[in-house]
């Protein structure tokens, strides 16, 4: 098939897209389930409750939070804050794909919704805006959403059972940033999405000591003001 | 703590992060957002993501960590794979590597 040929694909191979795209960000995310499932455990949650919480949440690094303080006996109200403001970037995500998920019967948004989260949303995205456009585009998030939800239950599972035995000296939290790193090479082309990764990157070292994880959403508007500024600066320039 | 609050936490995080994640789906938005809000759009992915990155590196621990970090270089390291082979597999396995041998050949500088 011609790669530029997504406006006729069957749903079927949309889905087959998403997997196949998906797949080799797998790599970062069974060590980043693996930590998940060792951290809950020994954060004081049941197995139960840690593989629970991967179904439940489906959102890492927000799973990451809730058992580090758990385990730190922090007020609940405080938990429920900081989970909803690490997970607020979802709703960016969500309001940069609503137009092409919108017209989508409740339980597919219902569905693609549970699915959306950072590295599913990160492949897909690129398709959506990138390629030209299919009736049955909603099935390349199904697939990367699948996939990875599949790979975190599994690798989440595999850390409650034999994490214990992998050492801490392994920092296999490092997964996290260096997968980002490779979805984000690709995305940066032009200055004002160099300049949205500057801007986001001051606002973290500026905002991370503030309460409940406020600087992922400060350091999200930071980034998205700084390319908008920039947009503008550099289409002057052209027109002078 | 309680097992059973503990419970109804688990499920109450999960209905927020579900309702971050299906709010702009309801249909509730209008159809066309305002010029502004599309553009600002496309910023969404560098915005979050880069974050995310920052913090794994200089703040690993919560604290920042700019000196003896060799995060900073693995991840440096990490980068130029990505861009010289654009991929994942590659770009994780040269971190990774990196970021363990750096902590080998630092440890007796402790």
């Amino acid at each position: 098939m011609h790669i530029n040929d997504t406006q006729n694909r069957t749903g079927w191979d949309e889905f087959k897209a998403g997997v196949s795209e998906e797949l080799p960000l797998q790599i970062g995310i069974i060590p980043f389930g693996l930590v998940f499932g060792i951290l809950g455990v020994e954060s004081g949650l049941s197995p139960l409750q840690t593989i629970c919480l991967s179904l439940i949440l489906f959102g890492g690094a927000s799973q990451i939070v809730f058992a580090q303080l758990v385990a730190a006996g922090t007020p609940f109200g405080i938990i429920l804050a900081s989970v909803t403001t690490i997970n607020l970037r979802h709703t960016l995500y969500g309001l940069s794909m609503a137009a092409y998920l919108r017209e989508l019967p409740l339980y597919w948004r219902l569905g693609l919704a549970y699915l959306l989260t950072d590295e599913a949303y990160a492949v897909s995205i690129r398709r959506f805006s990138q390629q030209r456009a299919s009736p049955h585009m909603h099935f390349h998030l199904l697939g990367t959403g699948l996939t990875l939800h599949l790979f975190w239950q599994a690798s989440t599972i595999s850390g409650v059972v034999v994490g214990q035995a992998l050492p801490d000296s392994l920092s296999l939290g490092f997964v996290i940033p260096l997968t980002f790193i490779a979805i984000l090479a690709p995305i940066v082309k032009r200055p004002a999405e160099l300049v949205a990764g500057c801007c986001a990157s001051v606002a973290v070292l500026i905002s991370y000591h503030l309460p409940w994880n406020l600087w992922l959403i400060l350091a999200a508007f930071a980034g998205i003001a700084g390319g908008l500024v920039t947009e503008r600066l550099t289409k002057q320039k052209g027109a002078l | 703590m309680d097992n059973l609050i503990l419970w109804g936490l688990i499920f109450a995080c999960g209905l927020l992060t579900f309702s971050t994640r299906f709010l702009p789906l309801t249909g509730l938005l209008p159809k066309q957002l305002p010029p502004l809000i599309e553009r600002a759009m496309h910023y969404v992915p560098v915005a979050v993501l880069t974050p995310i990155v920052i913090y794994g590196v200089f703040l690993p621990e919560g604290s920042l960590m700019i000196s003896d970090n060799m995060r900073i270089f693995a991840a440096l390291l990490a980068l130029i794979a990505t861009l010289m082979t654009g991929r994942v597999i590659i770009t994780i396995v040269v971190g990774m590597g990196s970021l363990w041998l750096l902590e080998i050949l630092n440890l007796p500088a402790v």
